[in-house]
């Protein structure tokens, strides 16, 4: 539980466009454990699927270029991987699941097909060793009969079936790291929660750490050790899920987490934070959340806040956090 | 998928029916031939025995009758003019198209599937914009004044080419070239703008996260999906070979069913025209089918729930 097992370092990516740089996601770092779960949180557009697309350098050509830092896997800097010994690491090493289960499969391929590939290329097993290899991927995710299953095609299933399928492509080569970019979104709440339930099983059996993105603090409370808040593309905060709901430093993750609705509650409006987050064309010289922010003084309009430990694993960038 | 094949043969069967009877019913309307093919001194006795010898005295529905009875023993009659076996003519003229619209038909398909392919996956490079270039310029040149120029140039300035007629290898140069350049550009157009849209799916998205190389996600992944959209309208692009097949054989004086059947129309040669026009109806709607199978083939959903 320990060991590190993907560190990033001061990660800086941009999408280049005509209308300028825009700086997706500025000086980002943060580490993910063996076997843990790491939550990545945040408003739409705020770096957290750039974070994700970065680490496995799939970033949108030519657009999109990763401009500075280390992300270091197991001892290995991916970014200076050639092309062809990054894509050796894609679906062995790091898998992603992506959002939207009804479009992330192929519509012509049968599942098994589409598993089987996968297993193929990482493991170089022959034809009648993949099938078993692709059930048995098909049964981690708890698919009912998975040797009819196999020869279904993706538009034979539904919706949460399809993800589980995802999430048996993703891992079929037993990946070390999974990114996992809002797998639950696309999801109804009954399916949401098993398919939670699902994945933490599945960590448990397999150990694999996962970094899971997501705009849903419930879900964090569900599924992480640990998670970082991002803002603007910067993480503003980071700590274990149990301090960030119990004690969160810096203003923006407390009022994130005010505004997700209690039932025990009994306020007239649901609470939400003032203004916009500002355009990553043309960022503000100090703290990207000062216009936002209610306890704003004069420092945060002219400098950006330095990240700070306060505690053991607790690093918040805040000029109010002492 | 058998009885997908099975209900659409049959729908071919009666629209053939269909067009049979239209194509009687359509020819009759153009005028009476005889006024062709008498002389301006002929008698009216003179008219009347030409009618006879040719059955065109019979009421209409007899003449039907005997065409229709014909159609089924593959009997297409006689030539009006010239007094030969429809059948022998167009056993003598199909196998001459058939030599150009099938070489022109494949090259222009795998033209069109390359160079939609690299040029959506080089999209904006030197090579998109030329296939760009070329699509806008293909569509828009008629057919005609395109092989006219081209007549122009190979035969008459730099003298490659033999103007017209059938012969050797290099008197195929011009007129496939010509029929592919009908086919292509929009062909091309649309597999193009097909891989553009799938390239940017979420599942390609998946199939780079497997670690696939590129050559398999876009050969395998992204292709199959693209081709489904062009599919659709291939098969108005087939009619489309068809009728560039009668302007190409027209203007390189290639003896095939194209010119046969206008040399007819023009001759109100009824047995002629009928014969031609049911046999291009015929392989109009066999490469509708044969396109329609391929689609099944290729989109598993229309297989699952056309059977």
């Amino acid at each position: 539980m320990s060991d590190i097992l993907l560190q990033v370092e001061n990660l800086c990516t941009s999408f280049f466009t005509r209308a300028g740089e825009f700086k997706a996601i500025d000086g980002v770092s943060f580490y993910v454990r063996e076997g843990e779960t790491f939550g990545l949180v945040g408003e739409s557009a705020c770096g957290k699927t750039v974070t994700g697309l970065s680490i496995l350098r799939l970033l949108p050509e030519p657009a999109g270029r990763i401009i500075g830092g280390k992300i270091i896997l197991d001892g290995t800097n991916l970014i200076e991987l050639s092309k062809k010994e990054m894509r050796a690491y894609r679906g062995k090493m790091i898998s992603m699941i992506l959002q939207d289960p009804m479009t992330s499969l192929n519509p012509v391929y049968t599942v098994g097909n589409q598993i089987g590939e996968s297993v193929r290329l990482h493991q170089g097993l022959r034809d009648d060793m993949v099938e078993d290899e692709v059930i048995s991927a098909l049964r981690l995710l708890r698919i009912p009969a998975p040797e009819i299953r196999i020869r279904d095609y993706p538009f034979q299933m539904s919706g949460g079936m399809r993800q589980r399928v995802v999430g048996s492509i993703a891992m079929s080569c037993r990946p070390r790291l999974l990114i996992a970019d809002e797998p639950t979104t696309a999801l109804d709440a009954t399916i949401q929660a098993q398919y939670i339930a699902l994945f933490k099983d599945i960590q448990k059996q397999t150990d694999v750490a996962i970094i899971f993105i997501t705009h849903d603090f419930g879900v964090i409370a569900q599924m992480c050790h640990r998670v970082a808040v991002m803002y603007a593309g910067k993480i503003v905060e980071t700590a274990a899920t149990s301090t960030i709901f119990k004690a969160p430093k810096h203003p923006y993750t407390a009022a994130l987490i005010n505004s997700v609705p209690h039932l025990d509650r009994k306020d007239d409006r649901l609470y939400s934070i003032e203004g916009q987050p500002p355009s990553l064309l043309n960022l503000p010289p100090g703290c990207r959340f000062a216009p936002r922010c209610h306890d704003v003084q004069e420092v945060c309009h002219q400098q950006q806040p330095p990240t700070v430990e306060i505690s053991d694993g607790h690093s918040v960038s805040c000029w109010g956090v002492k | 998928m058998t009885r997908f094949i099975i209900i659409r043969l049959l729908q071919t069967v009666i629209a053939l029916i269909g067009i049979a009877v239209l194509i009687f019913v359509m020819v009759r309307l153009s005028g009476d031939p005889i006024d062709l093919l008498r002389s301006a001194t002929s008698t009216p006795e003179e008219i009347e025995n030409l009618q006879r010898q040719l059955g065109l005295d019979k009421s209409n529905l007899e003449q039907f009758w005997i065409f229709a009875t014909g159609l089924v023993q593959g009997d297409f009659g006689e030539s009006l003019l010239k007094r030969r076996p429809v059948a022998d003519m167009i056993k003598d003229a199909l196998p001459n198209s058939l030599r150009l619209t099938v070489p022109a038909f494949v090259i222009s398909m795998v033209l069109a599937l390359a160079l939609g392919v690299l040029a959506a996956t080089r999209r904006d490079t030197f090579l998109d914009n030329g296939v760009k270039f070329v699509a806008i310029l293909g569509q828009s040149i008629p057919g005609f004044w395109m092989a006219i120029m081209a007549m122009l140039l190979f035969a008459v300035i730099l003298e490659w080419l033999p103007t017209a007629g059938m012969g050797g290898p290099d008197h195929y140069v011009m007129p496939v070239g010509t029929m592919a350049f009908f086919m292509l550009p929009g062909m091309m157009r649309l597999v193009r703008s097909g891989m553009l849209d799938v390239l940017d799916s979420e599942y390609i998205k998946l199939a780079r996260i497997k670690g696939l190389p590129e050559r398999i996600i876009i050969w395998k992944h992204a292709l199959r999906n693209a081709i489904i959209a062009p599919l659709t309208t291939a098969g108005m692009i087939m009619a489309g070979l068809i009728m560039g097949a009668v302007i190409t054989e027209i203007i390189f004086n290639w003896p095939g069913m194209g010119r046969l059947m206008l040399e007819a129309v023009y001759a109100r040669d009824f047995p002629v025209v009928q014969a031609c026009t049911l046999l291009i109806a015929v392989m109009v709607l066999g490469m509708n089918l044969l396109v329609d199978i391929t689609y099944a083939y290729v989109d598993p959903q229309i297989r699952y729930e056309k059977s």
